[in-house]
């Protein structure tokens, strides 16, 4: 019953870096915690006496993404030089400039020397020590799990060659690109007694969008019977280099702004409009978008710094990690089933909220029974929610699952009590809050105490180590409209747009509009009929 | 790892514009001129986090660089483009552009119009094409030449790696080319399969003609070898159906579920009764025969456990590409169902074996007759020879595809680009006015390859260089130099030889690009153009 992880794109890798995370620290909890079955994310390996767990995953990043990721501990014995015999003529040595290793990292490899030293749960330093928030350069130096299958794609090199639509990410089709990352896909499925999900984590704005429909058409061919789960990232903002040349959208640099054909948010949307519509015909499950430019703000994290990619990608992890909880449980129905009961059938569109942490039960009204006032909704009403999806909840709906964890088993169960029942076999009340990993940003207001509750507070220097947390993933179909959805189809009805891709990547306007439909199309069903304050096609 | 040049163009007026892409093209060329040739540097980059990554290959070398410069990138692409499309010529590709772009600068700064030069570049170009033509070597029937396929073959691998090892190669990927040319049938290259193992030396390195595969049975009991062999190649998912009924967390009791799990069981037995029926009918005690599968889709446990039983080698998950490689292997058919399975269906091996290193498994398929698909196993004790190794022997390949495809090849050492010098100075006196300094810079740098191919041996480039051309005006022979001592040596007796395809591709794209480059006016629109074309390739 294995889970297979896709990770593809930079701002994908750092969510996922922070997933992996969790499960690291998931799994040191092995021995409290044993209704967790590790071995769907993990592969475990017996070779040459050491034991091994490595991620069943592939991730994909642009050249020159994984920073100070140094070799595998394995291989840095090899020979440092070429090998002898190879060639006989002279040879010339470029050394890139190095990249030194983040404290977090050094600390890591130390801590794997003395093997099994009494050390604390939360190794030598804290979060504020460290400075993840000024100090992380890319996800690598905050991951705490080796990876195995990671691909850097050639040709495309981070911080210097953009890579910047939907259509630069198809190129690698037929190519040797190609061809390397369904291989190692290949072999962690090989690994898989029974594979029964594929999970995915992507950048929507960009090439990886085209990387993602490649992968995911050769997981509609080879695994077909797992269910499908896509979390569609888009991130704050890139940094310049990484952005389309401006020229490319026939702006030359002189025009006034009010004549640029497409700025950046704009091709986002429109990069992201493609990768949707084309993967409707991949029997997707769910997709879900959580782009950080839409997300609600949350008042249980002041400080999150949301153009920071470290930061801003540890919240849709927490989420991914919390919502797909009932595909690693023992014992339950099918992962399988699971996702595809998510949504209706070819509906694929959820939103997703999540309350990190989960607030308190309010006290209770003299005259109602206890727990009579503790709803979700009420929860909701609160703001303790981040919305990051963009996406009104329809408490009805009963495409709806709710995970909630936290030792209060009874108030939990009690919180589900509202929903509707198919809703009710959907969700999942887990008795352990989320662990978090020392990199784990602190964003936390002050009254947030350091096992997430919110009565106490904490005092300075101390850090939360773990919460009590929600999510509650809801399927598009009627609940109202959905943000993402919206913005691309703003993007595609622009005229300038026509002319733009056509020039481009000779895309022709029927093409354009096929794609327009397809949003439309979803997005009119997920239109609440009983709201009407909004025009869905502003 | 290696930046070129730093400036990101943003507004390039005319002039400037123009230095610019002349200082783009000499700086690519300055980096990539020591790789050329069989004298060339060997090139080891390390990267920040001490990655290493050694070649000598013009592509491999592009394709690490971070090429921040618009120009420099651009030639890059035409560069790599030469590559994708024809396996060879990256470095010289370059060159000539670089060398081009050089020697126009000096007409240009005595002021003549780049338009007119451009002008002579295309008119000198049609004529170079036209000369290659008559130049070229024809070949009739290559596959019974294997002599020549050797030579052409070893000209390239030399070019990549030490003598020593190039030579037994050479033999190697000859053999591998013979082996999948199909009569009257376009050459499919992705029949060789490349497949290596860190482990032994990589003069182990050897043609295995049949199939290795990168993985091996995952049960326990299952024979590690069987000789005499019956090979069911399919693709048929032997894992447990997902079965429609809904069952959800909290409310499906246990007994409902062991039910379910009965029904689905029994569909995936019947599959694999109905193989182990064919088994046991093919099988018998008398024709000593035994049975291997080789399956795309997954099996598990228990559909392993029941073929173990039986004695039966399965592998799950193999590579999409070995499904076609192996009927052409061993016989049979690939086949997508097993109801109506016959004995006309299997392949046949007389040996089947697995070979375990640590983690990884291999299973090699061995023993087979007139096979038209093999593997090139590579072997050698780092991740870095592999590499180097791997592509070397990517060249070799397409080397020899190239020339059982043009029927046709061309004396190397710089036979070629002298005598189309010769030809062109000829060729000049027959153009009136301003385009003839074209004709006579387009002549001129076409020499940048013999000339380099001296530089790199360490010979005095003018004094050898004229008497190789004199050489050629004087007595009308193809002359190449020879990297020893720079002498004129006719290739043709030394075994060197190149792709018509090579060079025909090399004056396709190289002379345009620098006539775009020329006419800056119009380099942004080409850069666009060249963007959107991606490969050459139709
Ligand atoms: N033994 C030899 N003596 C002289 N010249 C040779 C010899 N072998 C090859 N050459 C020449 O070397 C050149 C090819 O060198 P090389 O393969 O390094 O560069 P390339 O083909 O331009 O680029 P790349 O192979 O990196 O894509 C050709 O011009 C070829 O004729
Ligand atoms: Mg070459």
């Amino acid at each position: 019953m294995e889970v297979l992880t896709l990770q593809l794109g930079h701002f994908a890798n750092h969510v996922g870096a922070h997933f992996w995370n969790f499960q690291d620290e998931a799994a040191a909890q092995e021995s409290e915690d044993s209704s967790i079955d590790h071995a769907r994310l993990f592969h475990y390996s017996e070779a040459a006496k050491a034991v091994t767990w490595r991620p069943r995953l592939v991730a994909v990043d642009k050249q020159g993404a994984l920073g100070g990721a140094g070799p595998a501990i394995e291989t840095q014995a090899e020979a440092k030089e070429p090998d002898e015999g190879m060639w006989l003529g002279k040879l010339e040595v470029l050394r890139a400039a190095p990249v030194v290793k983040h404290a977090f990292q050094e600390d890591l490899e130390d801590e794997e020397m003395e093997e099994e030293v009494e050390s604390e749960r939360r190794g030598v330093k804290t979060w504020a020590e460290y400075d993840f928030r000024n100090t992380v350069r890319t996800w690598t130096d905050f991951l705490k799990v080796q990876l195995g299958s990671v691909y850097e794609l050639p040709r495309v090199q981070h911080g210097i060659s953009p890579f910047p639509f939907f259509f630069e990410g198809l190129e690698v089709q037929g190519r040797e690109e190609e061809e390397s990352i369904l291989d190692l896909a290949r072999r962690q499925t090989e690994l898989c007694d029974q594979a029964e999900v594929v999970q995915a984590v992507y950048d929507m704005q960009d090439g990886f969008g085209g990387v993602a429909d490649v992968v995911m058409r050769w997981a509609r061919e080879e695994l077909p019977k797992t269910g499908k789960f896509l979390m569609a990232v888009l991130p704050e903002e890139v940094p310049a280099t990484d952005r389309p040349d401006p020229e490319m959208w026939g702006m030359s640099p002189q025009a006034d702004v009010s004549t640029l054909a497409l700025d950046y948010e704009a091709s986002s949307w429109l990069s992201a409009a493609f990768s949707f519509a084309r993967l409707q015909d991949c029997d997707i499950h769910a997709w879900v978008p959580t782009p950080v430019p839409l997300w609600s703000a949350s008042s249980s994290m002041p400080q999150l710094e949301r153009r920071n990619f470290y930061e801003a990608s540890a919240l849709p992890a927490a989420a991914l990690d919390n919502a797909l909880l009932p595909c690693r449980i023992r014992g339950l129905a099918r992962p399988s089933q699971f996702l595809s009961q998510l949504a209706p059938s070819h509906r694929p569109c959820c939103g997703l909220l999540q309350a990190l942490p989960l607030p308190a039960a309010p006290p209770p009204v003299l005259g109602q029974a206890p727990g009579g006032n503790d709803t979700l909704e009420a929860i909701f009403e609160a703001g303790a929610f981040v919305d990051l999806t963009g996406m009104k909840v329809m408490p009805l709906n009963p495409y709806t699952s709710v995970v909630l964890r936290s030792p209060e088993q009874r108030r939990l169960l009690n919180l589900t009590r509202t929903l509707p029942p198919l809703a009710r076999k959907q969700s999942l009340v887990h008795h352990q809050p989320l662990i978090l990993p020392v990199p784990f940003p602190q964003v936390f207001a002050s009254s947030v105490s350091s096992d997430g509750s919110l009565e106490k507070g904490r005092d300075p220097g101390q850090e939360v180590e773990s919460c009590p947390m929600v999510t509650r993933l809801h399927a598009a179909m009627g609940a109202g409209k959905c943000e993402a959805l919206q913005r691309m189809s703003a993007v595609l009805k622009r005229t300038s747009v026509f002319a733009a891709m056509r020039q481009r990547y000779g895309v022709e306007a029927d093409e354009i509009r096929e794609v327009l439909e397809v949003v439309t199309d979803h997005m009119e069903c997920a239109a609440d009929s009983s709201d009407d304050d909004d025009d869905i096609s502003e | 790892m290696v930046t070129v040049v730093n400036s990101k163009a943003d507004v390039l007026k005319a002039a400037q514009a123009l230095a610019v892409n002349l200082n783009a093209a000499k700086g690519l060329q300055e980096v990539m001129k020591s790789n050329l040739g069989p004298r060339g540097t060997l090139k080891m980059l390390v990267g920040g986090a001490g990655q290493i990554k050694i070649t000598k290959d013009g592509s491999v070398l592009l394709g690490e660089m971070q090429i921040q410069h618009p120009t420099a990138s651009m030639i890059a692409r035409a560069a790599s483009a030469q590559d994708e499309f024809t396996g060879d010529g990256t470095t010289s590709s370059v060159m000539f552009i670089g060398e081009l772009m050089k020697l126009a600068e000096q007409s240009l700064a005595e002021g003549l119009h780049p338009r007119l030069i451009a002008e002579g570049f295309e008119l000198a170009r049609e004529e170079t094409v036209k000369f290659l033509d008559t130049f070229k070597i024809h070949v009739d029937e290559p596959l019974k030449e294997r002599e020549k396929l050797v030579c052409v073959a070893r000209t390239s691998l030399r070019t990549k790696i030490a003598p020593s090892l190039a030579d037994p190669m050479a033999e190697v990927v000859v053999d591998a080319v013979r082996t999948i040319k199909k009569e009257g049938e376009p050459m499919d290259l992705n029949m060789v399969e490349t497949l290596h193992i860190k482990n032994k030396l990589i003069t182990d390195t050897r043609l295995v003609k049949g199939l290795v595969l990168d993985h091996g049975a995952r049960h326990p009991d299952m024979p590690k070898r069987l000789e005499n062999c019956y090979i069911l190649c399919c693709n048929v998912s032997l894992e447990y159906e997902k079965s429609e009924v809904n069952a959800g967390f909290f409310y499906s009791s246990a007994e409902q579920r062991e039910k379910l799990v009965d029904s689905e069981r029994k569909f995936t037995d019947e599959k694999v009764k109905k193989i182990i029926e064919l088994k046991k009918r093919v099988c018998t005690e008398e024709n000593g025969k035994s049975f291997v599968i080789i399956n795309q889709k997954g099996i598990d446990p228990p559909s392993l456990e029941m073929l173990a039983h039986e004695n039966i080698i399965a592998l799950r998950r193999a590579k999409r590409r070995n499904m076609e490689r192996l009927p052409l292997v061993c016989g049979g058919q690939a086949v997508n169902s097993v109801d109506d399975l016959d004995v006309d269906d299997l392949g046949h091996a007389d040996l089947v074996y697995e070979q375990s290193l640590e983690d990884d498994k291999f299973t090699f398929i061995e023993g087979v007759k007139n096979p038209q698909s093999c593997t090139v196993l590579i072997q050698g004790s780092t991740d870095h020879a592999i590499a180097q190794m791997k592509d070397a022997i990517k060249d070799g390949l397409r080397a020899v595809q190239n020339t059982v495809e043009d029927e046709a090849l061309v004396p190397g050492a710089g036979a070629f680009e002298i005598a189309a010098h010769v030809h062109l100075e000829q060729f000049k006196k027959s153009v009136e006015g301003k385009p003839r300094l074209g004709v006579e810079i387009f002549g001129k740098s076409l020499l940048v390859v013999p000339k380099t191919l001296l530089e790199n041996s360490g010979l005095d480039v003018q004094e050898k260089l004229l008497r190789v051309l004199s050489e050629r005006e004087n007595k009308n022979k193809v002359v190449g130099i020879s990297v020893a001592n720079g002498d004129p040596i006719d290739p043709a007796a030394e075994g060197i030889y190149d792709n018509f395809l090579v060079k025909k591709q090399m004056l396709g794209l190289a002379p345009v690009l620098a006539e775009q480059l020329l006419l800056v006016d119009e380099v942004i629109r080409a850069g666009k153009s060249m963007k959107s074309d991606g490969g050459m390739q139709g």
